[in-house]
């Protein structure tokens, strides 16, 4: 089988990618580990798109996408659909806040109905060929018989630079103990709407203290925040995991994670029913079917995304996107600690944060795109993602039509 | 219960709190500013009450914090004040929580 791209991670970015890249003309194999596309927006029951919107400092100015493009049209569809709920205000940032099986549903539609995408499910890349600095094609695994595709050009989506690390082009992972922390999301419904304003969220906070301290609850509760879903009923629950010495490239360790995650729920859940009128009636708990990793593997690319850059809303002559997400800092689960840029300007992506410094052909887009430990803080949000994929598929579609000329 | 801290040193505690262990506090940032806008969510908010009951032993009473007075440090001492030499209702176990 051949490719003109072969996109690698079904997640916000690698749809972006792949929906991008066909759209242009290529042939386009998407490959995703699990059943369902969105990664994180739906397997693990990521619900806010940051990043799809400019900083302003206060509401009563007009808001505005940081991306049009891809970014811009998925999540207008998602919220013409009924998947989407805002934009909401958060302190000083607007998110859109999306039901994760909505993404996924908006996602598979937006793939079907491209002819020159093939799709690949519950299926993974296990080799990636070069000849000289050129990748020539990648392997899949699923349950049956390996499948050798030859590619012209290769996006590597994984969020783990999967890609990066089999074709040996090079990347950089943080320190285990800096690593931002990995977050176990679930959903519940039934719980009452005014529980999720204001005070109410105080009144937990409280509460879930008062249960740590007392030695009722763990004090991996602590990690905890609550949100109203997309839909009125649903409340999210996302429990940032202390989870040490979490390696989120180690089964193991994502195993064990996990296992906390759930541990930590199923023991909040059950105290929150019985302590807090308002979720006296919350049933039907969704959980994810995967870890929120926040950081992983970061790829080499030709320009490596600083701090600096983020903080001083760099521009490029090569960029491609635009990040306004400012650096959100989780190295602890103890909340966020946020870095907001100069005049909340925000910051230009060059293609070369998305070019492979060793592999001619192998571009990179979403989390795990080439930048420093803070600024992957701020590039790593959906919105962003989105657009770097929409930039990589776009550029990868350009080479494949030159080597074919 | 312990004996309240003055005003002084509570605030110069809770500011020292905030900026070491829980927020990216902005240059000028004193007991008067607001906490939300500086970006103090619900997990701040935690390990805050946490800390407060582990240095000075003081709860404040469930519902009595509200958006409206604890949004600044000077609010947040108030609140704490009212709340000492008063006993903090335990924590109401109706079920057996399952572990």
């Amino acid at each position: 089988m051949h490719a003109d791209v072969v996109v690698i991670g079904g997640g916000s970015a690698g749809i972006a990618a792949a929906i991008s890249s066909a759209r242009k003309g290529a042939a386009v194999v998407l490959v995703e580990k699990h059943g369902i596309l969105g990664g994180m927006a739906s397997a693990a029951m990521v619900h806010s798109i940051c990043g799809l919107y400019l900083l302003r400092n206060n509401e009563s100015e007009p808001l505005d996408f940081a991306n049009d493009g891809f970014a811009r049209e998925f999540s207008e569809t998602l919220i013409r659909k009924g998947g989407a709920r805002g934009p909401v205000r958060m302190g000083r940032l607007d998110v859109l806040m999306h039901n994760p099986s909505s993404f996924a549903l908006v996602a598979k539609e937006m793939v079907d109905e491209l002819s020159n995408i093939h799709l690949f499910l519950n299926a993974q890349i296990s080799e990636a060929h070069k000849i000289g600095n050129r990748l020539c094609s990648v392997k899949i695994t699923g349950s049956e018989e390996c499948q050798t595709i030859e590619c012209d050009a290769v996006i590597d989506t994984t969020g783990d630079a999967e890609i990066f690390m089999l074709a040996n082009a090079g990347f950089e992972r943080s320190p285990l103990e800096t690593l931002q922390r990995p977050a176990y999301i679930f959903s519940l419904e039934g719980v009452a709407p005014e529980q999720m304003g204001d005070n109410g969220r105080l009144l937990l906070a409280q509460t879930i203290s008062r249960g740590v301290t007392s030695g009722i609850l763990t004090s991996g509760a602590m990690g905890t925040a609550f949100r109203a879903g997309a839909s009125h009923d649903q409340v999210m629950v996302t429990i940032d995991l202390e989870a040490q010495g979490f390696d989120p490239n180690d089964k193991e360790s994502r195993t064990n994670a996990e296992s906390e995650g759930r541990r930590i729920a199923v023991q909040l859940i059950d105290f929150l029913k019985c302590e807090i009128e308002g979720f006296q009636e919350a049933s039907l708990p969704e959980y994810p079917s995967c870890l929120g990793v926040r950081e992983s593997r970061r790829s080499n690319g030709i320009y490596q995304l600083a701090e600096k850059d983020i903080l001083e809303g760099a521009r490029f002559d090569d960029e491609v996107a635009l990040a306004s997400w400012p650096i959100e800092l989780r190295e602890t689960a103890r909340g966020p600690r946020f870095r907001y840029p100069i005049d909340n300007q925000p910051c230009g992506i060059p293609l070369r944060s998305l070019q492979s410094k060793e592999v001619e052909n192998l571009f990179v887009a979403g989390k795990c795109i080439s930048t420093t430990h803070e600024a992957q803080a701020s590039i790593r949000v959906i919105g962003t993602c989105l657009a770097t994929g929409e930039a990589a598929g776009i550029a990868a579609a350009k080479m494949a039509e030159k080597t074919k000329n | 219960m312990s004996v309240p801290p003055d005003d002084e040193s509570l605030q110069l505690f809770l500011i020292e709190i905030l900026s070491s262990e829980i927020l990216e506090t902005p240059p000028g940032f004193d007991e008067h500013s607001n906490l939300f806008d500086a970006g103090l969510d619900s997990l701040g908010t935690m390990q805050l009450l946490v800390r407060i009951e582990q240095r000075f032993g003081i709860q404040i009473p469930a519902g009595k914090l509200t958006k409206e007075n604890s949004s600044t440090i000077h609010q947040l001492c108030l609140l704490i004040a009212d709340s000492a030499g008063k006993e903090a209702p335990p924590v109401d176990i109706r079920v057996k929580v399952s572990l």
